[in-house]
């Protein structure tokens, strides 16, 4: 796992307010309920923090970001870099 | 209104009439990529896609379920369906959270309801839903692909199909569905008379002019604020619509400011959390590309106004434009086709507030207006005058008979439920006349909703007894209860599913509390909340926000032994104060 994806699960158990809560990267997040569709926007944002891209409306679905491991790969599919 | 002049009798003549060379639906994909198609192009695929169904069987009258994305193929296939005098009802497309067997018993039941003649759906429709259309005795499934309407001709069979049709305004345009399976068996049948009432009053209200207005939108069309203030409204006084697809929205949201920037749009509804979830996710350093200067109102509705979230909203975009007093409430239901009152849209400072003693209120469900910010007191929001055609009064609970607004001593008024008439008021649900003979009574529609009028001006207080709502959508209780009911842990029957507000979110958590059989399962509730949680996302698409498991008789029981949701909720707020928005 990479120090970003490891950011990552950090920051989803604080967005979810469940800190000691067991997710890795392939975690189901959005299938499995502990995630709502609100959320997306937010781990959309994160993501491209960490990626240092913008990923674009209309690319994406829930689906790509149901885990750690696919939205990274998400990413660098679809994300554009930051200038 | 026809060129003419003459007003049109249904909603084909009324979208017939319209210019057609003037832009009407603009898809909104991303900043790079728009389809826009012009009133005639409109015309011209939707006819089309009348002559598809045609050839599929369908008929004046009968019943078609539309699940298709957020496309104008999905919106050619509606009007389509109209043009042929059938009835046509959107349904929510299936997301990654339900379990197909799950989406397929509220499909079932819907097509089983509706009798529907056809399910349309796109090419991507999961096969694993698609077979268990096919089984709902005479629903047949159209799969329908995206292309095909773009590159058919229109020919005079066309023309000739959907000529002389002979649709009545009395008859049923379209039928409406709340979410859920609870919510799927209220099918709200309008006619066309109706909604085109319903178009005129906002019209009228919101002073809506072909040549000056653009309406925004990223509304499901499933839902009443989506079709009718963002689709048909536009179809019937001739103004574009610029529309993006809800979840490119959700995980975007300041995409919406982008795109009202780039086309200059006059008009949006939002529900009350979209305020502050645009507000707090769009990066400050990115909002000086964004003008929102073109708005002249945005209107909140769909679920209980708050003046924080419109207040953040305003606070996050003055500086990009947006105006003073451009911020509006409305308070509406798929009942009475959509608006039921409007707030003033010239009135400077926006919507009436009334501020009213706090004591009073709590403890009697009185309002006793008093001088504004007064220690103690409680501020409500107005969601504006009732629109024409409509009245509105309120029964106290328990009360015998209607009371009207009750003014007595000091100016105060009683808080109670809202009951409409309207010349807009729905028709029936559909096939169920039980659940319509319970909804209206010697003519007024009993709405569930708590408020009070005050000056004219409705403010409403609380949801519809036990609905929770989630970003401005209906989530039915006995939904999540069942499921969660289901499990051998838990005791039958000892569920309870709650909605508790956020301000945060500007929206509702979903909060559920359950009795365990065994209360040695309490030592470690994690594995069975996480199981329970799986199970709630599968069967209804809803997250839960948190899973509550108590030990055997925690529940607060009603005199008929079943759970009392008012009751256990007090109770839930007493020992869980991290629910309490008001603490």
């Amino acid at each position: 796992m990479t120090v970003e994806q490891t950011e990552m699960i950090d920051y989803i158990r604080r967005r979810i307010r469940k800190p000691g809560l067991k997710i890795d990267e392939s975690t189901p997040l959005f299938s499995s309920g502990l995630v709502d569709s609100l959320a997306l926007a937010d781990i959309l944002a994160k993501l491209e923090d960490l990626t240092h891209t913008r990923i674009p409306p209309g690319k994406v679905q829930p689906k790509d970001l149901e885990t750690v491991n696919i939205m990274f790969a998400t990413a660098q599919r679809v994300g554009k870099p930051l200038k | 209104m026809s060129e003419s002049g003459n007003k049109p009798g249904n909603l084909i003549d009324a979208l017939a009439a319209a210019p057609g060379d003037s832009p009407f639906v603009t898809a909104w994909m991303s900043e790079d990529e728009q389809e826009t198609v012009t009133f005639a192009e409109f015309r011209r695929r939707a006819r089309f896609q009348a002559r598809i169904l045609r050839r599929h069987g369908l008929a004046a009258g009968e019943r078609v379920v539309i699940i298709m994305p957020q496309t104008i193929s999905a919106m050619t296939v509606f009007v389509g369906s109209m043009m042929l005098g059938a009835v046509p009802a959107f349904l929510a497309y299936p997301n990654i959270k339900v379990e197909p067997s799950k989406y397929r018993s509220g499909l079932e039941g819907v097509t089983a309801n509706l009798k529907a003649k056809l399910v349309v759906i796109d090419e991507n429709f999961p096969e694993e839903a698609l077979e268990h259309i096919s089984q709902v005795q005479g629903a047949k499934p159209v799969r329908l692909r995206e292309c095909e309407e773009r590159v058919g001709i229109a020919d005079q069979e066309d023309e000739d199909l959907t000529r002389d049709v002979g649709i009545r305004s009395e008859n049923i345009a379209f039928i409406q569905h709340s979410a859920g399976t609870s919510g799927l068996q209220k099918g709200v049948a309008l006619t066309h008379a109706a909604v085109l009432r319903q178009i005129e009053h906002l019209r009228a209200a919101l002073k809506i002019e072909r040549d000056k207005d653009r309406i925004y939108s990223w509304l499901p069309l499933y839902h009443d604020m989506g079709l009718i203030a963002c689709f048909i409204l536009p179809s019937v006084c001739h103004v574009e619509v610029v529309m993006q697809s809800p979840l490119d929205w959700v995980m975007h949201p300041a995409s919406m400011l982008q795109a009202i920037s780039r086309h200059k749009c006059t008009l949006a509804w939002l529900p009350n959390f979209a305020f502050q979830f645009v507000s707090r996710r769009t990066r400050q350093e990115l909002k000086q590309q964004y003008d929102l200067s073109s708005i002249r109102a945005l209107i909140n509705c769909s679920e209980p106004v708050r003046t924080s979230s419109m207040q953040e909203f305003e606070r996050a975009f003055t500086e990009v434009g947006l105006k003073s007093g451009v911020l509006h409430t409305s308070y509406a239901m798929a009942e009475t086709v959509f608006a039921v009152t409007q707030s003033n849209i010239h009135r400077a400072g926006g919507p009436v507030h009334v501020w009213a003693d706090g004591v009073e209120f709590r403890q009697s469900h009185r309002i006793v207006p008093v001088p504004e910010k007064t220690a103690g007191s409680v501020c409500f929001l107005s969601s504006g005058r009732v629109l024409p055609g409509t009245e509105i009064r309120t029964v106290r609970e328990g009360a015998e008979g209607s009371l009207g607004h009750q003014e007595n001593r000091r100016g105060a008024v009683q808080v109670g439920e809202i009951l409409i008439k309207s010349d807009c008021l729905f028709e029936e649900y559909y096939n169920r006349p039980d659940l319509t003979r319970q909804a209206i009574l010697d003519g007024w529609y009993h709405t569930g909703d708590l408020g009070f009028l005050l000056e004219d001006e409705l403010y409403v207080i609380g949801r519809k007894k036990d609905l929770i709502i989630v970003g401005g959508e209906n989530i039915y209780p006995q939904d999540i209860e069942e499921i969660v009911a289901e499990h051998s842990a838990i005791h039958d029957g000892r569920v309870v599913a709650l909605g508790a507000y956020n301000p945060d979110t500007g929206t509702e958590d979903v909060i559920v509390v359950a009795e365990v059989e065994d209360e040695s399962l309490l030592a470690d509730p994690a594995t069975l909340e996480q199981e329970l949680r799986r199970r709630v996302i599968a069967g209804t698409g809803v997250a839960v926000t948190a899973i509550l498991l108590k030990p055997p008789k925690w529940i607060v029981k009603s005199t008929a032994g079943k759970p009392a949701r008012s009751a256990t909720f007090e109770k839930l707020l007493r020992e869980h104060p991290e629910f309490d928005s008001a603490s």
